[in-house]
């Protein structure tokens, strides 16, 4: 399927010739050249937004200061660079890459994208609020998240291990999700984009803070997408049953609702999203070119929070919610009952409800050390699954009813041992009720030897305990099993992250990471019964170094430059990893074209060959995105047009094994036009 | 077939309107910048907030003698502070940067700012410079209330201001009326005793 690609050379060459010819663009423009800041108005300095996390270790800091490789990207590069979904935003960033299986999208970090896994080995969070559901502990990255990304602020993405503050899932990283508020608005705005494969979005929102610091967004979207006409299946090319072409079978639609309410330390927050996609791939041996097989995802979640700074400095921070998690999917299998149609649907699904709370305390004490100590508990209400044959005896083949309770106490201390070294230590120790515990520390050191350079030591360990999809799901045994024996997976890390300013406008990482998991819970296919499973794999290792050089100009030229080499493998076998590529190279380019009215905006990736789980290995591919957006033309209006995959390359991405074929072809080239108005 | 008609109109509106300049702190004013480093911004707002300030013309010196600002104890502001005070300009005079580590050696700038990484203590580091007319600035907790004057707060991801009307008057400093007019700033009348 694989066109012939770009070597990483080739891209790694054009990007630094880009970037590096950044200097220069900047000052070839006389109007536009750097300016001190502080000559802009007061009140515009303040505000201006800061390069800080919240997610690394639960409070604002700066990044250079958090005990993580961090990166930001914020509102500024989603709009310029046209990104359409969080799975946009991810794949551009530093070590991480997304695979799609024209249902869902599937996140790899760092040479780690195992399949069967719904990206549960990342911790999401919306403005620091746990997303992973309690079934499958995953969360969705498409369109199927919750947060249109018309609302997104920033997302903030640590790497590395962060059980030690989060428990379960935060594995390989932590990516919290900032959206705006009512401040980011005068009083609301509308946008409206339409693009190629009958795709249409709308975004409304309404926004506002008064000068009581009350704040308040209220925002609704939805999605319309008809998806590729035909996709072509070699597997499933077998006349004259069929010519392998999937018809009109790869739709999909979503609705969100998001509320956002703020003053001073109170917050209320609410969202919603559902979503329904058709598969065309006919996963889990369903009948191929047949409508009806389709997946609706739902997510709901309310929050509300108290964070307060009371005399004396101590702060305090409380939150509790209640969330929900729906899935449903419908599967068309053949059947040859005489009097009865010639198919019928499998329902499954699942139903997770959960109640969270979480108490956090910190206080910084003679000047010098910060301690932070909280715990977070989570009340599992429902963890249903079911899975349904619709056709007489319209028998169940799960009804899988569960509930617990899982607690996690949690504490780090940030002691400055001179005033160019801080450390960092921090555990927690996490309760699963009727799965076991565990405790998970990190430790950092941070040396600061020049003003300019930043040296981080990290260690850490993390765990995830198999969810009830993994331990309990089968669909009455026509596909899959359950795998009760599984044991919890384990992750050990070490990395070394230097960090260099070049004056005010040029930054540099160098990264050096080593994973090292046992017991991968990884999806599996036994030949004995011809099922699917989940096992623990054997140890498996990552190691690789990571580069990256980045600019930003005050005329609003900016770009990242990045480069990932890694590679992973079972450290018996010394089998390298499916979906795992050895290369990554990425970058992103925004230039103002006229002043700050109009911008151009340049992404592109490599990832070189990966293996699949079956079949033979997908080839490398390079993959640009061209952007223009312009703004500030009229009052309140913006427009963007936006080219998906210029250079129209085919390509594929691993998927796992409930699909018949080894990897599944993504978009060519597609294109977006959109338009927006603030009022 | 309405696709195209949408952008050609689309287009038309906005070659037919007016450009808007950018206002300034409305909305969503700030939404194209880039975010810049900490130490950056902090940088640029501590040679801002020193153009509110006036100084008796006797603790200036001679007007040749540039607009001192101090650092007590580890600069945090790596190479920002300098490339922000380069080409800048207080009180008319061009900014001369003085870094030490112990107060007494700062007396003759007209402002201060007291790094959270030196060997006093915050009382320790206040007292020295407590007689003579400076602007003193932090950026720990409860700087301002603590005996500080302007103390500049990572909230969010951006810079609040926190003053001491109190201990600003205390040292003989004026600030400008407009002052009070922007947004952003905590008022705090005296520090308090602790």
């Amino acid at each position: 399927m694989s066109k012939r690609h770009s070597p990483p050379w080739f891209c790694l060459a054009l990007s630094i010739a880009c970037l590096a010819s950044l200097p220069m663009s900047a000052a070839n423009d006389p109007t536009e050249g750097p300016k001190p800041l502080s000559d802009l108005p007061l009140d515009q300095l303040l505000s201006i937004r800061a390069d800080t996390v919240d997610a690394a270790s639960r409070r604002n800091q700066p990044v250079s200061d958090a005990p993580s490789s961090v990166t930001i990207v914020d509102h500024d590069e989603i709009r310029k660079l046209g990104y359409t979904t969080l799975a946009d935003i991810l794949r551009q960033v530093r070590g991480f890459y997304v695979s799609g299986d024209r249902n869902y999208s599937y996140l790899g970090v760092r040479g780690f994208s195992r399949p069967g896994d719904y990206n549960s080995r990342v911790l999401f969070l919306v403005d620091g609020h746990r997303i992973n559901d309690a079934v499958t502990e995953s969360a969705l990255i498409g369109n199927e998240f919750p947060i249109d990304v018309d609302l997104i602020e920033r997302v903030e993405i640590v790497r590395g291990p962060s059980s030690a503050m989060y428990g379960s899932s935060a594995l390989f990283g932590v990516v919290n999700v900032v959206t705006r508020s009512g401040a980011n608005f005068n009083y609301g705005r509308a946008a409206f984009d339409a693009g190629s494969l009958d795709t249409y979005h709308g975004n409304f929102t309404l926004g506002h803070r008064w000068e009581n610091e009350a704040d308040l967004l209220v925002s609704g979207s939805w999605l319309d997408r008809g998806g590729q006409p035909g996709l072509y299946y070699a597997d499933f090319d077998k006349p004259p049953a069929s010519d392998g072409v999937a018809r009109n079978l790869d739709r999909e639609n979503r609705q969100n609702g998001f509320l956002k309410l703020g003053w001073k330390g109170l917050s209320l927050e609410a969202a919603h999203v559902d979503r329904e996609k058709s598969l065309p791939t006919a996963s889990y041996r369903t009948l191929f070119g047949t409508a009806g097989t389709r997946t609706d995802d739902q997510t709901h979640y309310v929050r509300a929070k108290l964070d307060e700074t009371l005399d004396g400095g101590l702060q305090v921070m409380a939150n509790v919610s209640y969330n929900a998690t729906e899935y449903r999917g419908s599967y068309m299998y053949p059947q040859s009952v005489p009097g009865e149609p010639d198919m019928f649907p499998l329902v499954d699904g699942y139903r997770s409800l959960w109640l969270g709370e979480e108490l956090l305390l910190r206080r910084t004490f003679a000047e010098q050390v910060t301690l932070t100590a909280g715990i977070e508990m989570r009340e599992n209400l429902r963890q249903d699954q079911f899975s349904i044959e619709m056709r007489p005896p319209y028998g169940l083949q799960l009804d899988d009813h569960r509930h617990s309770l899982q607690a996690g106490p949690f504490a780090e201390a940030e002691w400055q041992l001179h005033p160019r070294l801080t450390l960092s230590a921090g555990g927690r120790f996490d309760h699963y009720e009727g799965r076991g515990s565990s405790a998970n520390p990190r430790l950092a050191a941070i040396w600061t030897p020049r003003d300019a350079t930043h040296l981080k030591l990290l260690y850490g360990r993390a765990y995830r305990v198999p969810n009830a999809y993994e331990l309990y799901y089968t669909d009455g045994y026509q596909t899959q099993k359950p795998s009760p024996g599984l044991r919890p997976e384990r992750i050990a890390t070490y990395e070394a992250v230097w960090e260099q300013e070049y004056g005010a406008h040029l930054k540099s990482t160098v990264a050096g990471f080593l994973y090292e998991a046992e017991d991968l819970i990884t999806q599996a296919y036994d030949n004995r019964d011809d099922l699917l499973y989940y096992r623990n794999a054997a140890r498996t290792r990552a190691a690789g170094i990571e580069t990256e050089l980045e600019a930003r100009w005050e005329s609003g030229l900016r770009g990242r430059l990045s480069h990932t080499f890694q590679q992973s493998a079972d450290r018996e076998t010394r089998q390298t990893l499916s979906n795992s590529p050895k290369h990554i190279v990425q970058g992103s380019l925004i230039v103002p074209l006229y002043r700050e009215h109009l911008f151009a905006g340049l992404d592109a990736r490599y990832l070189s060959s990966r293996l699949t789980g079956r079949g033979p290995a997908v080839g490398g591919v390079f993959v640009a995105d061209v952007t223009l957006f312009a703004y500030r033309w009229a009052k309140g209006a913006e427009l963007s047009a936006s080219i998906y995959n210029v250079l129209d390359r085919r390509y594929s991405d691993p998927v796992g094994t409930e699909l018949t074929q080894s990897s599944i072809a993504q978009d060519g080239r597609t294109f977006r036009l959109k338009l927006a108005y603030s009022f | 077939m309405w696709l195209p008609s949408l952008c050609l109109a689309g287009g038309l509106w906005m070659a037919a309107a007016d450009p808007e300049p950018p206002k300034p702190g409305v909305g969503d004013a700030n939404a194209l910048r880039a975010p810049v480093p900490v130490q950056r911004l902090k940088a640029a707002i501590l040679i801002n907030i020193a153009r509110f300030f006036t100084w008796p013309a006797e603790t200036l010196g001679p007007a040749d003698q540039p607009f001192r600002i101090g650092i007590l104890g580890t600069d945090p502001f790596g190479d920002h502070l300098r490339q922000e005070s380069a080409a800048a300009t207080i009180q008319g005079r061009p900014i001369g940067l003085v870094r030490a580590q112990r107060p007494e050696d700062l007396r003759g700038c007209q402002v201060v700012f007291i790094a959270p990484d030196r060997d006093l203590s915050l009382r320790d580091s206040l007292a020295p410079l407590a007689r003579h007319t400076i602007l003193v600035v932090g950026d720990e907790p409860e700087f301002a209330k603590r005996g500080g004057m302007v103390n500049l707060r990572l909230h969010g991801d951006q810079i609040s201001l926190e003053i001491c009307r109190g201990a600003v008057e205390a040292t003989g400093l004026g600030f400008r009326a407009s002052l009070r007019q922007v947004k952003g700033i905590e008022w705090i009348a005296h520090p308090e005793n602790r």
